[in-house]
């Protein structure tokens, strides 16, 4: 599978990816399979907030909990992540305040 | 995007808008409803539905359906009617249209960038139901790939038995401050706090100092033995580690989200109790009240006042959106805020859900 994506690349890519997502509190997980390996990581976080029907007015991020770091954004998920087995946390880029 | 709103009648519901001062009332823009915009309403229905003995817990088992309201002889519609079933059974309230304002405001942002609408300007919207346009459906999954498959999976909801005249016999109403004026919103769903976890939620919001702090509530979602009646019991909170803390935010990272569901984990084990979850958050604003143009904090009735009312104890929209971005699906999830008033006393405001908003509430605390 390829992509027309004009994500950083940081090595080989795996593709396609098999992972499961799950939202900061762990009350819902997610299965993924024969994802685009060439998407970005903001990309594909995008994409998971749309199937977790969480707000779109929030931009998210992903955590690689295998690992506990973050996903860098502008790059390919599969040249951040293995082929299969990644456990992601999708993390709302927001905050708590009066602004 | 998530998917768009299709009733039962097979259509899209959109939110359309008009020109305030429009006589014609042409419509300018036209948004589809989303499942994300209609998030809160459906997790509301869910507690409800819970409480009421006609909905389970588990939520694989459960499908939504949205009706639209009646149409008024403007061609607008009354509302909409959000439905859960399950089986034979099913539950479903009644939203107006002004539940769905934040659609309208996003109808809006292009209107404003374009110099069709004025930066504030006042608009009209109203909900109507339109023929599928192939445009607003692309599927989330699309975006991932053509071989992409997706499925979800819900951590099971277990409630725990009890009894909840036993729980109303052994607390007290506790309600904020602002109270003393105006009351706050009453709630059918109960939610109890040990005293514990109260003193901990308000240690968390002012560890900051200066700068926001913020915790996060542990709990279990119990259900009466009798009446089936659902209510929330908070046990503790966590102080929410590894955030970026400021004096006007509090930003939780990966890491402070992993740290809180490894405590969770390990209490989980430890007390025995797999069912325990996150049941809300506590942050401060801990900086003063803004002075008014010329310099005062206080205003002139202060030491006649019963209440202050000059107050930053109140939730901002980024809190709000905060709240809905990581509790979705948990419509017993409550925020509590510990701020000062003018006179640089504690103050504090909690809120939960109710008719898809977010609104003040009072809490029971266990003797």
């Amino acid at each position: 599978m390829s992509s027309n994506s004009t994500a950083l690349q940081e090595g080989p890519v795996a593709d396609p990816l098999a992972f499961t997502a799950t939202d900061v509190t762990t009350s819902r997980v997610v299965d993924f399979s024969g994802v685009d390996g060439y998407r970005t990581a903001s990309e594909l976080a995008t994409s998971i907030a749309a199937t977790l029907e969480l707000p779109e007015n929030t931009p998210y991020a992903l955590r690689d909990n295998n690992r506990g770091r973050m996903l860098r954004d502008d790059v390919s998920v599969g040249s951040q992540l293995p082929a299969e087995g990644s456990e992601l946390t999708l993390v709302p880029k927001s905050h708590l305040g009066q602004h | 995007m998530s998917q768009v709103v299709t009733t039962e009648s097979g259509e899209q519901l959109n939110v359309v808008l008009t020109k305030h001062d429009d006589p014609q009332q042409q419509i300018i823009a036209r948004e589809p409803v989303r499942m994300s915009d209609v998030g809160l309403h459906l997790d509301e229905i869910w507690l409800k539905g819970l409480s009421a003995g006609v909905l389970g817990t588990d939520l694989s088992r459960i499908s939504r359906h949205v009706t639209a309201g009646k149409t008024r002889p403007d061609g607008k519609l009354g509302g909409f009617f959000a439905e859960l079933r399950e089986g034979r059974e099913s539950f479903r309230s009644h939203y107006p249209s002004e539940s769905l304002i934040e659609v309208a405001q996003r109808a809006a942002q292009p209107l404003v960038s374009a110099g069709i609408l004025e930066q504030n300007e006042v608009f009209r919207y109203f909900l109507q139901t339109l023929p599928i346009d192939e445009a607003d459906t692309a599927d989330a999954t699309n975006l991932l790939g053509a071989g992409a498959r997706v499925k979800t999976k819900h951590e099971a909801l277990i409630l725990e038995q009890a009894s909840l005249s036993e729980y109303l016999a052994a607390s007290r109403e506790l309600c904020d401050p602002a109270s003393a004026i105006e009351k706050s919103t009453p709630f059918e769903h109960e939610l109890f706090f040990t005293r514990e976890a109260w003193d901990q939620g308000r240690e968390a919001a002012r560890r900051g100092g200066e700068n926001e702090s913020a915790g996060m509530f542990i709990g279990r979602i119990m259900q009466d033995s009798e009446t089936r009646k659902v209510f929330t019991r908070v046990d503790c909170c966590i102080e929410v580690e590894h955030a970026t803390e400021e004096q006007y935010a509090v930003t939780p990272t990966g890491d402070s989200y992993a740290r809180t569901n490894e405590l969770l984990g390990i209490r989980r084990r430890r007390l025995n109790r797999p069912h325990e979850r996150i049941v809300g958050s506590a942050h401060g604003h801990n900086f003063g009240v803004s002075a008014d143009a010329d310099g005062n904090r206080r205003c002139e009735s202060c030491d006649l006042a019963a209440y202050c009312n000059r107050t930053n104890a109140a939730a901002s929209t980024a809190d709000i959106d905060w709240h809905k971005t990581v509790f979705r699906g948990a419509p017993w999830a409550t925020f509590l805020i510990w701020g000062y008033n003018a006179r640089e006393e504690d103050d504090w405001k909690l809120y939960g859900l109710k008719g898809a908003s977010l609104v003040r509430r009072s809490l029971r605390i266990l003797d």
